[in-house]
């Protein structure tokens, strides 16, 4: 507003500035038109001077008088011819006098009256005189009587002249010189206007310049603070992830040792404690991977692995987790699949079933009375891609819709209140809804108060074709049935196992695993001993940490693979609590055989070791 | 230019009915009103031209009619061109020097009389001029054709009641 006032004002000081200089110039012309035009007429009217006009006069006068003088005194008739020429030329000039413009300031003049106008009577004497038949010396010496006369006057009147034409060019002098003056001030004041107005504009540009330059200074300054913001903004992803990776390390004991518990023989009451801390340890473990899941997503690094899914299987997995859950409720569980078999689809199981139990697991928490149900329905879209609809809904308290549309924020839980009573991170939906996007899906929700809701997931996923399936299958993981640990003792008899870990609980807990298992287990802290061991003992399996002091697991794994003969080919699994998809990826890239994560699960164990061992058993044979 | 193509017109009629002047300057028979002296080729003296008026009036004719800074009125005047003049007697200078009837002297060069249609005028209005006036003869620039003319070096080769001229 300021700067708007501070322009008009600008502009109004340049527009009277303008004017002013404009009306300065504008009488510097007038003034010299004037001047020249001055000029001009003098030269027109004055181009016979008064001087010259009235002393040719007077000389022609005194011609005559003398003329005149020299005929009275001889009395001679011959002289009358030069005296009528010199008569003629005289009233010539007294003809000048009466007539030219030039004489016009004279005719006021007193002199003008006696050495001019006076003389009319004489001359009209004389030319009567001369016109007389016979010559009258008397009337000629009447006129030179009168002609010596006016002697005087006529040279006064020279003088008269000489006095006006001297008066007439101070005048003229006076004038030029205030004109004169008149100009070199409004030049002056031309002048300074010139330099005032330079010197604001040089005012003007400093000020816009110093404007710009605040301008500029206050964009860096924004754009540092953005860096800022978006660098701490960053950083706080980056300390999630790296907290819940440090939280995975030692809640990797603390799950493992539950469960190590949980075999030994212990009273009823102490089995019921037990569970109790290894649902709170489960939950916790669920927060700790929607933080992680969260960060990913945030960073970009959360990456879908699809691989040809069976979906009726996938189905029964949710549903045999899920129901024990309602069930405790006192709920109603059940699943609704379409009449038409349902196709092999390629899909990230894992992200799929993170789906469903986060719409189930909230629907069943949201629920008190009633039940939950899953309807699957499917519309194929073309050869490759079918549209599977995932409908989960309960007879809980529902949501308004006002609740409704900021449901899938990061963090919004349905009621402040609630978040008490139901507890949970708030992120499960946004991640959902986030992998559902991933998947070109999405979630929608359908909802009424006190009636329940619907939450709807939508995605469209490729089709796996029939051929494909035989080698889908050999990759499928060990069959379950690999849990009852009594028979497998025999198995992996003899193993020998080399685990590579820095941390003593981490080392204690897969120690006592695998001990179980009836393997033979050595350890070592770093990748540095490792690389060392293997070269003095031959191993069955390396277990590989991956964060050690000294040398890590990935070096350790690179360097093994570069040995010389056989150690080279042991086979090595990378265990990590770094979740990331580029770990699994960098950790393969190493030369690593398999890849397990934190906190290790006593099925995921064995079954990674059953698989090597049975390698064994194949080359032995 | 209003007297121009009637000058034109008179001058050819002028030139039609008298023969072009003699090789010979015939001597004057009336009274002498100018002689030119100097380098002339053609003498009718022992020392100059002597012309009478009926000579200058046998001589092309041309009029005009301009404003001078002597009359507040503008006057038509009529007399042969200068150059015709100065052609008659074979002046061959570049300077005239003109003597008047007063004694006033000026110098024209010879050039004027190319340059500019400069008369020798002997008739003020239609009307011989008399000494009183500015005659007989009145050396007249076309003061109103050129600006150039307006100023005093021209008015002041404006001889009038010329009596004599001298060739240089």
């Amino acid at each position: 507003m300021a700067g708007r006032t501070n322009n008009r004002r600008y502009l109004l000081w340049l527009a009277v500035g303008t004017a002013t200089m404009a009306l300065a110039m504008a009488s510097l012309l007038v003034f010299e038109l004037a001047q020249k035009r001055a000029i001009e007429r003098s030269s027109a009217i004055g181009s016979d001077s008064l001087t010259a006009l009235t002393f040719q006069f007077e000389r022609e006068f005194l011609r005559l008088r003398q003329v005149l003088s020299e005929a009275v005194a001889k009395g001679d008739a011959s002289d009358m011819g030069a005296l009528a020429m010199r008569n003629d030329i005289f009233q010539s000039r007294l003809t000048l006098l009466l007539e030219s413009p030039s004489v016009a300031v004279l005719k006021s003049r007193e002199e003008y009256r006696k050495g001019v106008l006076d003389l009319r009577p004489m001359v009209a004497e004389l030319d009567q005189a001369l016109g007389a038949k016979f010559i009258n010396r008397r009337a000629l010496a009447d006129v030179l009587a009168e002609l010596n006369r006016l002697g005087a006057d006529v040279q006064a009147l020279t003088q008269a002249a000489n006095s006006e034409e001297a008066r007439l060019l101070e005048q003229q002098a006076d004038v030029m010189g205030q004109q004169n003056r008149l100009i070199v001030w409004l030049t002056l004041a031309q002048l300074a206007l010139l330099m005032i107005a330079s010197a604001s504009l040089v005012v003007r540009q400093r000020r816009q310049e110093a404007e710009r330059l605040a301008l500029e200074q206050l964009t860096d300054d924004l754009r540092e603070a953005q860096f800022r913001a978006e660098a701490a903004s960053r950083g706080k992803s980056q300390f999630l992830a790296n907290m819940s990776h440090e939280l995975r390390t030692p809640f990797n004991g603390l799950m493992g040792m539950l469960g190590l518990l949980q075999d030994t023989q212990i009273t009823h009451l102490q089995a019921e404690y037990v569970q109790t801390a290894q649902d709170s340890a489960g939950h916790l473990l669920t927060l700790l991977n929607d933080i992680l899941d969260m960060s990913a997503l945030e960073t970009g690094k959360l990456a879908l692995k699809p691989t040809a899914a069976h979906l009726p299987r996938l189905l029964g997995e949710v549903h045999a987790l899920m129901s024990p859950l309602a069930k405790s409720k006192g709920l109603d569980f059940h699943m609704q699949l379409p009449a038409a078999q349902l196709p092999r689809v390629s899909v990230d199981e894992t992200r799929l079933k993170q789906i469903l139990f986060n719409l189930i697991s909230n629907a069943i928490k949201f629920t008190a009375v009633g039940q939950v149900r899953l309807t699957l329905s499917q519309r194929v879209l073309d050869a490759h891609t079918v549209e599977l609809v995932f409908a989960i809904q309960d007879t809980g308290i529902g949501i308004d819709s006002q609740a409704q549309s900021r449901l899938f924020q990061r963090f919004y839980q349905v009621e402040d209140s609630s978040t008490r009573r139901f507890g949970g991170t708030g992120l499960g939906l946004e991640i959902s809804q986030s992998i559902a996007q991933l998947m070109h899906g999405a979630i929608t929700v359908d909802s009424m108060v006190g009636q329940g809701s619907t939450f709807t997931a939508t995605l469209q996923l490729p089709v796996v074709a029939e051929a494909e399936l035989p080698r889908a299958a050999a990759l499928a993981p060990v069959p379950a049935s690999a849990s009852s640990s009594a028979d497998d003792s025999g198995a992996l008899q003899g193993m020998r196992v080399l685990v590579v870990e820095d941390h003593p609980i981490n080392q204690k807990l897969v120690g006592l695993l695998l001990a179980r298992m009836g393997c033979q287990i050595d350890f070592c802290e770093n990748g540095q001993l490792a690389l060392e061991s293997v070269q003095l003992h031959a191993f069955n399996l390396i277990l590989m940490d991956v964060n050690m002091p000294i040398m890590d697991g990935l070096t350790a794994t690179r360097l093994i693979r570069a040995l010389p003969g056989a150690v080279a080919q042991t086979p090595i699994v990378v265990v990590t609590a770094d979740v990331m998809n580029e770990a699994r990826d960098n950790a393969l890239l190493a030369g690593a055989d398999d890849f397990i994560s934190k906190p290790v699960n006593v099925d995921q164990l064995r079954a990674i070791v059953q698989r090597y061992a049975a390698g064994v058993v194949l080359a032995e044979a | 230019m209003f007297y121009g193509i009637r000058s034109i017109f008179v001058g050819i009629f002028m030139a039609a009915c008298v023969s072009l002047p003699a090789a010979a300057l015939q001597p004057a028979t009336g009274k002498v009103v100018l002689s030119i002296a100097g380098n002339v080729g053609e003498k009718n003296s022992a020392t100059a031209a002597l012309f009478d008026m009926e000579m200058l009036q046998k001589l092309p004719q041309h009029s005009f009619t301009t404003l001078t800074p002597w009359d507040k009125q503008p006057i038509k005047f009529t007399g042969p061109f200068l150059r015709d003049v100065l052609a008659a007697v074979k002046a061959s200078g570049t300077t005239i020097k003109a003597m008047a009837l007063n004694d006033y002297q000026t110098s024209i060069p010879a050039d004027d009389a190319q340059k500019f249609d400069v008369i020798l005028a002997y008739k003020m209005n239609d009307a011989d001029i008399p000494v009183r006036t500015k005659g007989p003869l009145f050396i007249v620039y076309p003061y109103d054709t050129k600006s150039e003319l307006r100023s005093t070096v021209y008015y002041e080769r404006s001889a009038w009641q010329l009596k004599s001229m001298t060739i240089e």
